[in-house]
């Protein structure tokens, strides 16, 4: 049996590198990568906290680039040799909600990482993983124009989520107002600078992602020192912004999105939310004609469009990577990643 | 012919599994507190089974109930054999068409990844009666 080594989640709270077996490809439509580049995402953490539960001994991971050392018999788009980002998600590509333009909704949607709830696909904090439906899921990666691998990197994932909240809401000389100025953040409040908004504006309380946030050009609002309520009506001639995106996935986040949106606006939410309910002002939502834009991202619709944006210089979110580590200091890492002390970290899976 | 011989025995075995669920060091509390009616429709042959997840006691049962579901599945008998073996992808079979679910989509993720533990039990449930068809 070959194996590889991993970062196994043995249980909320404990991650672990350790030798697995290594996958192999099994459906003539997988294609076998080793991984180059890997990423934490913030949907990690939710397994890693227990919010989602998982089951025992799961490979984590469902941000990577890597290049190609296998192909499945139906497989046309990738060769051996060929370097390839995956969307996170993978869907079937045939389904109804498939046939209409939404992957992310795929009746059989599985997601690298996030054991057996999500379709058992091994993940990507590894040194190879298994992509399965590939012609769907990979894009293959060239060196022409700008941007390097670990801006391609983003794009099966925060890049390509915080691309979509604002592309599917944005009017051109919209206001647009992300709370969170977390990774998916961040790459929103990117998004929107390029998809034309006349002002682009960050809530969080975290000093170091704010200076990130001003520095594409974004006004940041330390929602610890000011009310972000009010500081977005004074931006906005008291009218809120246009859009606003909830980059957090937490109740106190929506709620501040829902005091933070203008009349005829739009909530655009990226961020994660399993919860059976949650209250918010639904009669203030409805008088002021408020439309809520929500659920798992269509990544393989966006990865084009942002690989492109990428090449021509006009988004570039390896900016946002904070710490590049070792593979085998995952631990350490997720740690990190966890307690808001790294934005965004790389892990190398050769070291 | 498909593995199971008649309802009786998807009550046995699948049924079964529930029941020893129920009493699973790890899985048996989580499922009792989930407070979930899971209503499973297989077919060939055809079964309803009602797994009413509930302090004190999980309850399994089949034929209609008066409860009300808050999930129902819908899958051939055999898709809940390889399932439970281990075997079977929801996600695929539910993309493919070959499992069909209603209710709550966050309630159904938090079930499933309860059920791992307990496919070794459904493996030792089944052993005899693969060692008798083998």
């Amino acid at each position: 049996m070959a194996t590889m080594k991993a970062v196994v989640l043995r249980k909320p709270f404990e991650v672990v590198v350790d030798e697995v077996e290594r996958p192999t490809i099994t459906d003539p439509a997988d294609v076998l990568l080793r991984v180059d580049l890997t990423a934490i995402c913030g949907t990690d953490l939710h397994p890693y906290d227990g919010r989602i539960e998982l089951e025992e001994d799961v490979v984590l991971g469902h941000e990577f680039v890597g290049t190609v050392v296998e192909v499945g018999s139906a497989v046309n788009l990738v060769s051996e040799g060929d370097r390839a980002v995956a969307s996170c998600v993978v869907s079937c590509g045939h389904c109804r909600n498939c046939n209409r333009g939404r992957p992310g909704q795929c009746a059989g949607t599985r997601i690298f990482g996030l054991g057996l709830t999500f379709g058992s696909l091994s993940g990507g904090q590894a040194e190879y993983v298994v992509v399965p439906n590939a012609d769907l899921t990979l894009r293959k990666l060239t060196d022409e124009g700008a941007g390097n691998d670990e801006d391609k990197l983003f794009v099966g994932d925060i890049m390509a989520t915080g691309y979509e909240a604002v592309r599917k809401v944005i009017r051109p000389g919209d206001s647009v107002a992300v709370v969170g100025a977390g990774p998916v953040g961040l790459c929103a409040a990117m998004s929107a600078n390029v998809l034309g908004a006349s002002r682009v504006m960050v809530v969080d309380k975290v000093a170091a992602r704010l200076k990130e946030a001003e520095a594409i050009g974004a006004v940041g609002i330390d929602a610890s020192v000011t009310d972000p309520t009010e500081a977005v009506q004074d931006l906005t001639d008291w009218r809120g912004a246009d859009v606003v995106i909830d980059a957090v996935g937490h109740p106190s986040a929506l709620l501040s999105a829902c005091a933070l949106v203008a009349s005829g606006g739009s909530i655009s939410i990226p961020g994660v939310y399993l919860e059976d309910s949650i209250d918010i002002p639904f009669g203030d939502l409805y008088l002021k004609g408020v439309s809520i834009h929500q659920g798992v991202a269509n990544i393989i619709n966006y990865m084009d469009e942002t690989l492109a944006l990428i090449a021509a210089g006009k988004l570039d979110p390896s900016r946002f990577i904070s710490h590049r580590m070792p593979m085998s200091e995952a631990t350490e890492a997720y740690r990190m990643f966890a307690e808001r002390e790294a934005t965004k970290i790389v892990l190398d899976p050769t070291r | 012919m498909g593995y199971f011989a008649d309802a009786n025995e998807v009550d046995k075995y699948i049924g079964g599994v529930f029941r020893a669920a129920a009493e699973h060091p790890e899985s048996g509390p989580k499922f009792r507190s989930a407070g979930i009616n899971l209503r499973v429709l297989y077919t060939d042959p055809d079964v309803e089974m009602w797994v009413l997840m509930r302090e004190p006691a999980m309850e399994v049962t089949t034929g209609p109930s008066d409860e009300t579901a808050d999930i129902t599945l819908m899958m051939r008998s055999d898709t809940g054999d390889k399932y439970w073996r281990g075997e079977y992808n929801l996600a695929v079979g539910l993309a493919k068409g070959e499992v069909k679910a209603k209710g709550p989509v966050n309630k159904i993720l938090k079930l499933v990844p309860l059920t791992k533990p307990l496919f070794p039990m459904y493996r030792d449930l089944v052993a005899d009666k693969d060692a008798a068809q083998a």
